[in-house]
């Protein structure tokens, strides 16, 4: 375990300094800024669902540019060689770069903590979708993350890492267009896509079937990855 | 302390090292010689624990680097050829990451980082940033890096590569001093460096073992004969003679130098020096000495015998290269 926090730590530190993390983190809390100011004088909406929904298309934009150097960056300048010949397993390895990004995206989320406290000051608003919104945006930002890492160990090159993922993360998203009906394949469709398990969190319902299918996905990315690095050096 | 048996590895059909075997004693800097391509590198990652081999088997201190890589890997420190650092973190900080990350105890993390700055002359940089360095600086962090966890064994990559001549100096005397505590395996292609630094050669050519040897037992290998240049002149025929009547003379060639002036090289049983009898036979006629000299094989002529694809490949393991291999190498 020692060595995952000693990559997650050094991973969480790279993001602050470095241009990218700050970059990233400007233009979610821009972003993020403007779909609450917009739900709230536009539309009169004083919740959070629509604030939920709408943040998560800009995280197709910028979690890619989190996770495009986990691995990439460490194969295109040789430092990987330094890494895996600590001991350090490919698991851990993985597991810390994971967790350094995921840490990262939990420290953006915090800072947009005060969206809900706003509203709690203006109103009432029933406080459960907040927490199981939160919860539901933590778990959906750790399967693109996840996604990204996979895609990052595949290849040297940080932009082919960046675009690569970005286009995944499209796909599965337009799957739960495709899946609006009720014939069979299109509720296979919603149950891959990864945005239809955040609406019930948004509603204020923590489905322990969308906490598993979250939590099985990155898992498996992940799992993904430990394998793509190994065959990377097996090769 | 390394015990590598049969190592083979393939990048698809291509085989960068085939049939590679030795051993390190404990204690030992040994030198990996070899030219460009020649699976230095390869043999090291793979005893680095960086990658598999496709067959073969190696161990550093009786763990097999491939069943129980990373309880081997604790073993080692491993600097890679390019010296691959995190160029945004400091000095301080990535020698603090590595040596958590090689599972040094929490309470020995900052005394070990100071150690080793110290050890490697980078303590005033401590707080700059990696990116900041020199190529001199970025090669000693890179061996910092390499002896932070305090390992019994060190593998670097070429280590002196790219640097000035004063930091070439300077870092050859920083991996001899490691000499006895650890066990170093360094690989190079300049041949000065192996007879500074190590204690034993393992000249690899082509994916293969060409001489496992001590610098001096590989040249006095291939020095099967004595050989003695002489300018002299004076009757060509009859010098010529006069030095193959020689006792212990073995033969002598003649080449024209112009000017009256012919060179004699003359070559002699190895336990034999001529050169003082050939000079006073030279007198004694009254011909004129113009210049006279001792031609010894150095490690360079080996090597370039061993690795030379027309004449490398037949005598690798043979014991006793032919004379006139040797001689065709002092010409």
């Amino acid at each position: 375990m020692r060595p995952v926090l000693a990559i997650a730590q050094r991973e969480l530190r790279a993001y602050f300094g470095a241009p990218m993390g700050w970059v990233v983190m400007a233009a979610f809390m821009a972003f993020a800024g403007y779909f609450f100011w917009a739900a709230i004088a536009l539309a009169g909406i004083g919740e959070m669902r629509m604030w939920f929904s709408n943040t998560t298309i800009i995280l197709i934009i910028l979690l890619p540019a989190l996770t495009m150097r986990l691995i990439a960056e460490e194969r295109q300048r040789g430092t990987i060689e330094v890494l895996m010949t600590s001991p350090v397993t490919d698991t851990q390895a993985i597991l810390g770069k994971f967790l350094g990004a995921f840490a990262f995206y939990a420290v953006m989320l915090l800072l947009t903590i005060q969206f809900p406290v706003t509203l709690a000051r203006l109103g009432t608003p029933d406080r459960g979708p907040f927490y199981s919104g939160y919860l539901g945006m933590l778990l959906f930002g750790g399967t693109f993350l996840a996604v990204g890492i996979f895609i990052s160990t595949t290849t040297k090159s940080q932009v082919v890492a960046y675009v690569g993922t970005m286009f995944v993360l499209l796909f599965l998203w337009l799957l739960s267009w495709a899946g609006m009906g009720d014939a069979w394949w299109q509720k296979l469709l919603q149950y891959v896509s990864i945005p239809t398990h955040l609406d019930e969190f948004a509603k204020g319902l923590i489905d322990t079937r969308d906490v598993f299918y979250y939590v099985s996905f990155i898992g498996g990315m992940l799992f993904l990855s430990v394998r793509a690095l190994a065959a990377w050096k097996w090769r | 302390m390394v015990e590598v048996k049969d190592l083979t590895k393939y990048y698809g059909e291509y085989a960068a090292i085939e049939g590679v075997s030795f051993k390190v004693e404990k204690g030992e800097i040994l030198g990996f010689l070899g030219p460009n391509a020649a699976g230095k590198t390869t043999t090291m990652r793979i005893i680095a624990g960086f990658m598999p081999p496709t067959s073969g088997t190696a161990t550093v201190a009786g763990t097999d680097v491939v069943r129980d890589s990373v309880e081997a890997r604790r073993k080692l420190g491993y600097l890679p050829e390019q010296v691959p650092l995190y160029d945004d973190m400091s000095v301080r900080e990535y020698l603090g990451f590595c040596a958590k990350v090689r599972g040094v105890a929490r309470d020995k993390q900052a005394e070990r980082v100071d150690t080793v700055m110290e050890a490697t002359r980078v303590t005033e940089y401590a707080d700059s940033l990696i990116l900041k360095l020199s190529k001199g600086f970025r090669q000693r962090v890179g061996i910092a890096q390499a002896l932070v966890h305090d390992p019994p064994l060190l593998i670097l990559d070429e280590p002196t590569v790219g640097l000035d001549p004063r930091q070439i100096v300077e870092v050859r005397e920083l991996i001899r001093g490691l000499r006895g505590e650890h066990t170093v395996i360094l690989s190079t292609h300049i041949l000065p460096e192996v007879q500074v630094v190590c204690d034993r050669v393992v000249i690899i050519n082509e994916g293969k073992i060409a001489a496992i040897d001590t610098p001096e037992a590989l040249t006095a290998r291939l020095r099967r004969s004595q050989q003695v240049r002489l300018d002299v002149r004076g009757p060509r025929k009859d010098v010529a003679e006069a030095l193959r009547t020689l006792p212990g003379a073995r033969g002598v060639t003649d080449e024209d130098a112009g000017d009256g002036v012919f060179r004699f090289t003359l070559e002699a049983d190895p336990d034999k020096d001529l050169r003082e009898i050939a000079a006073s036979t030279g007198v004694k006629h009254g011909w004129g000495l113009r210049e006279m000299s001792s031609v010894a094989m150095s490690l360079e002529d080996v090597y370039i015998h061993l690795t030379t694809t027309d004449s490398g490949a037949a005598p690798a393991n043979a014991k006793a290269p032919t004379d006139g291999a040797a001689r065709e190498v002092t010409e």
